[in-house]
């Protein structure tokens, strides 16, 4: 197993320094991109927080961890909760908005049904672009289904959690499997940041369109439409890598 | 430093009264600053730090504890602009 060693910047930052600079940055400049990272930051915390309210099953656990993945912390949650962290005590913020995460797992037993409005919230986007006059309807729906199948790859990647789909994928597939879910990673990071922020945030830590458009402060359209354009520059640049079936038009 | 180090809590409320005092010491304000950061106290070091190479730019070593500060919280181009006028003096 290969280590991941730190590399650039990364040798000579320290975590906990990191963290109070992007508060600093946020409350007292104002500077765009903070909040976001922190956000990025601390959303993990739910997930691996799941298992500990499970009472020992681990079916239970399985269940609260896709089920923090679908709907981490119950609507706008996490970003009220960073709001109301006193800054000059950051080493502790964790733990803070750790307690805060911890109250919906502890009453809640049983998952939460999957986000239905988050799908229909991605149809709405990336049907949005479709123009009804061409008249090639096969063409539409296939471009429709190729742009909703891409969201899917970006949810079931490794940053996501894989609630056993994976497993029915047999050893000849999941290698190839595996490729395509890190080329299409690959060009998420290359994406602009709004964009890359909207995919981010969307599909692998499941906040909803308008969470996403309160953080990046830009309307809930605008991030319909960022989500769109990012999946329909991913799709151009896989298919100049010959991964996808050309557009059909 | 030693007095601080024997009695943090007293001698900085110590330098906060000094700072009260004499509000345009640099020295004071590097003081204070790096005090503060090594009582993980990092916003208000760094505010510290600060004010420290505003009211002095010439401090060299009030530059290079913010600019080395800056580095490791992930801020490369405040470092650069801070470490700036130390290398301009080399």
């Amino acid at each position: 197993m290969t280590q991941n060693l730190p590399s650039g910047l990364d040798i000579v930052t320290r975590p906990r320094q990191v963290e109070a600079s992007l508060w600093r940055r946020l409350r007292f400049e104002n500077q765009s991109g903070c909040r976001e990272a922190i956000f990025r930051n601390y959303t993990p915390s739910p997930r691996n927080s799941a298992p500990n309210f499970a009472g020992g099953s681990y079916r239970r656990a399985r269940r609260f961890r896709a089920a923090s993945i679908r709907r981490p912390s119950g609507g706008d949650r996490p970003l009220r909760s960073l709001a109301r962290i006193d800054i000059r005590r950051v080493c502790q913020a964790k733990n803070q908005s750790h307690r805060r995460w911890s109250g919906p797992f502890k009453r809640s037993r049983r998952a939460i049904q999957p986000a239905a409005a988050h799908q229909l919230e991605r149809l709405r986007s990336v049907s949005s672009g479709v123009s009804p006059s061409s008249g090639d309807y096969i063409a539409e729906v296939s471009d429709l289904a190729i742009a909703l199948a891409l969201g899917l790859i970006i949810e079931q990647s490794p940053h996501g959690d894989i609630t056993g789909e994976a497993s029915s994928i047999n050893g000849y597939h999941s290698r190839d499997w595996q490729e395509l879910q890190h080329s299409v990673l690959r060009e998420i990071d290359r994406l602009p940041d709004n964009e890359k922020t909207v995919l981010q945030q969307h599909y692998l830590h499941d906040v909803s369109f308008k969470l996403i458009a309160d953080m990046l402060k830009v309307s809930k359209g605008r991030v319909s439409q960022l989500h769109r354009a990012a999946l329909e520059k991913i799709r151009a640049r896989m298919n100049s890598m010959s991964k996808l079936c050309p557009k059909s038009r | 430093m030693q007095a601080i180090n024997a009695n943090p809590e007293g001698q900085l409320l110590r330098v906060e009264n000094l700072l009260h005092e004499f509000p345009d010491d640099a020295r004071l304000h590097f003081l204070y600053g790096s005090t503060l950061i090594g009582d993980g106290r990092l916003i208000e070091g760094h505010r510290a730090l600060t004010r420290a190479v505003e009211i002095a730019p010439d401090f060299a070593i009030a530059r290079f504890q913010l600019g080395f500060f800056q580095l490791t919280s992930g801020e490369p181009a405040s470092a650069l602009q801070t470490f700036g006028q130390v290398l301009q003096w080399c």
